[in-house]
């Protein structure tokens, strides 16, 4: 195979790539999705650590016992995703429970923790927050970003030069 | 220009694989119940406890505890979180003929407020447990335990000859009852128990060669009040939890004469006054047992007991002899030389 065509081949790939993933990546936005990684293992075996899990928002009278939903502390400090055990219509609480925990979560929610209600969710993925650090990730993009515009500069300054 | 397209396709394919790649780096996390967050979570402080002593009672026990982290008893497999258990090793000592009845109680220290609730739990065993001597590397305080080893010997303890002392009694014998009403223990009121709830220890004489013991109070947390001490700060909030061990021998017999040390160095002496108080149940010294005030008890060989009937008013002694003796009224110790002894009221 001629080196160009093997060149093309793979940047026909990354751009194909890029433009479904950048398109998946909008349609979750513009959906209304919030997405977390998954850092313990307190709902395997349907998503474990690393995994990435999508919620939408759902009304508190749309939900029932065994919908999983993504739940703010009382305190704000973070977020987990368990499964509704139990719901208080009255008082507008759930009971929540991690299908790999063996009783219920201590406290219950209230209507204005909640999230939302599970969509589905993505393997391995969430790896990517957890492992790397926010600033460095953040850094590493801008300092790709910035790379890839100084070569594109470089190169039609070169076919400016040559003519 | 079909060169120009593809450079510009390229570059704008690397924006959006950019932008795709950052929107999965920069996720929050979804977390267990008790996480904090990442930075913190091999230095979690989830709140000190400080046991305070009183200085006017000196059988109260001071210290402070403090747990590296906190999940259910339960759940052992967190591996972050399992540095909880605190064992506060107490020996006892009954210096008396007879034996004492010694009774554990934690309560809020003083000027607490909301304490006692939700998150700190107890128990007493007075049964020696060589596991507890294993500690994580990582704990700052010898009496640090890994909790998965503590329940671990929690459940030999459940399924052997145990006393396991809190309010209610466990079933021994099946050690999935056991846990189950532990379970239910865990997530009832989460209340300080008094001095009248759980069973009290019974230290023998030193007549029958078991005064010294060995009991252990172990602490731990159940989530439930993580989410208020779920802060760096929570060092600040000693004051808010502090409690006190008490131990002391319940009303006895005259002859009851307690030390007590625990692990930490701290000791107490508890003396045993003689009041005029009757009390029910079960006293066991060499295996016998008293039946009430005024009854019967036999001594094994070699023990010595001073009795006083309360209700009749009256001390008993009794001499070493054969068959059956009649007490007489004077207050003395009792000795048996060989055979065991059986006193009766006349």
């Amino acid at each position: 195979m001629k080196k160009s065509t093997f060149k093309n081949i793979l940047q026909n790939f990354f751009i194909i790539t890029s433009v479904l993933l950048f398109a998946f990546v909008t349609f979750l936005a513009a959906s209304g999705a919030k997405a977390f990684a998954v850092r313990t293992d307190s709902m395997s075996p349907l998503f474990k650590e690393g995994s990435v899990v999508f919620v939408r928002r759902a009304d508190f009278s749309d939900l029932k016992a065994g919908n999983i939903v993504s739940v703010k502390f009382a305190d704000g400090s973070g977020v987990f995703t368990h499964r509704i055990t139990g719901i208080d219509a009255e008082n507008k609480t759930i009971s929540t429970k991690g299908d790999n925990n063996n009783s219920d979560d201590p406290e219950q929610s209230g209507a204005a923790q909640i999230i939302g209600r599970y969509w589905f969710s993505l393997p391995v993925i969430g790896f990517l927050s957890l492992r790397i650090k926010s600033d460095a990730i953040v850094f590493f993009l801008i300092a790709v970003a910035a790379a890839l515009f100084i070569t594109r500069l470089v190169i039609q300054s070169k076919n400016k030069a040559n003519g | 220009m079909k060169k120009k397209v593809r450079g510009i396709s390229l570059v704008m394919s690397a924006v959006m694989m950019a932008v795709s790649i950052g929107y999965f780096a920069l996720l929050a996390p979804t977390t267990a119940w008790f996480y904090q967050d990442e930075e913190k979570a091999h230095q979690f402080t989830f709140g000190d406890f400080d046991v305070n002593q009183t200085p006017q009672s000196a059988n109260i026990i001071a210290e402070r505890l403090i747990f590296p982290a906190a999940t259910r008893f339960a759940d052992t497999d967190e591996i972050l979180f399992d540095e909880v258990a605190h064992v506060i090793e107490v020996d006892v000592e009954n210096r008396g003929d007879l034996p004492a009845k010694l009774s554990v109680s934690v309560a809020g220290a003083v000027g607490s407020t909301s304490y006692g609730n939700a998150g700190l739990k107890w128990c007493v065993i007075n049964k020696t447990v060589s596991s507890f001597s294993q500690e994580p590397s990582s704990v700052e305080h010898t009496s640090q335990i890994s909790k998965g080893v503590y329940k671990s010997a929690i459940e030999n303890i459940l399924t052997s000859e145990m006393t396991l002392h809190k309010y209610g009694d466990f079933n021994t014998s099946d050690i999935s009852a056991a846990e189950s009403e532990y379970e239910s223990y865990n997530a009832g009121a989460k209340t300080i128990l008094n001095q009248n709830n759980g069973a009290p220890i019974l230290i023998p004489g030193k007549g029958a060669g078991g005064s010294l013991k060995k009991v252990y109070i172990v602490f731990w947390i159940e989530y439930g009040e993580v989410s208020e001490l779920l802060l760096p700060e929570s060092v600040t909030k000693l004051d808010d939890y502090g409690v006190s061990i008490q131990l002391t021998a319940a009303p006895n017999i005259e002859g009851a004469d307690l030390t007590i040390t625990n692990n930490f160095g701290a000791s107490a002496t508890v003396l045993v006054s003689f009041g005029n108080t009757t009390y029910s149940g079960g006293y066991t010294i060499g295996g016998s047992t008293f039946i009430a005030d005024g009854g019967s008890i036999t001594l094994a060989a070699g023990q010595s007991a001073t009795i006083h009937d309360i209700a009749l008013g009256t001390f008993y002694t009794v001499a070493p002899s054969s068959g059956s003796y009649k007490c007489s009224d004077a207050h003395g110790t009792i000795t048996s030389s060989g055979a065991a002894v059986e006193i009766s009221a006349t």
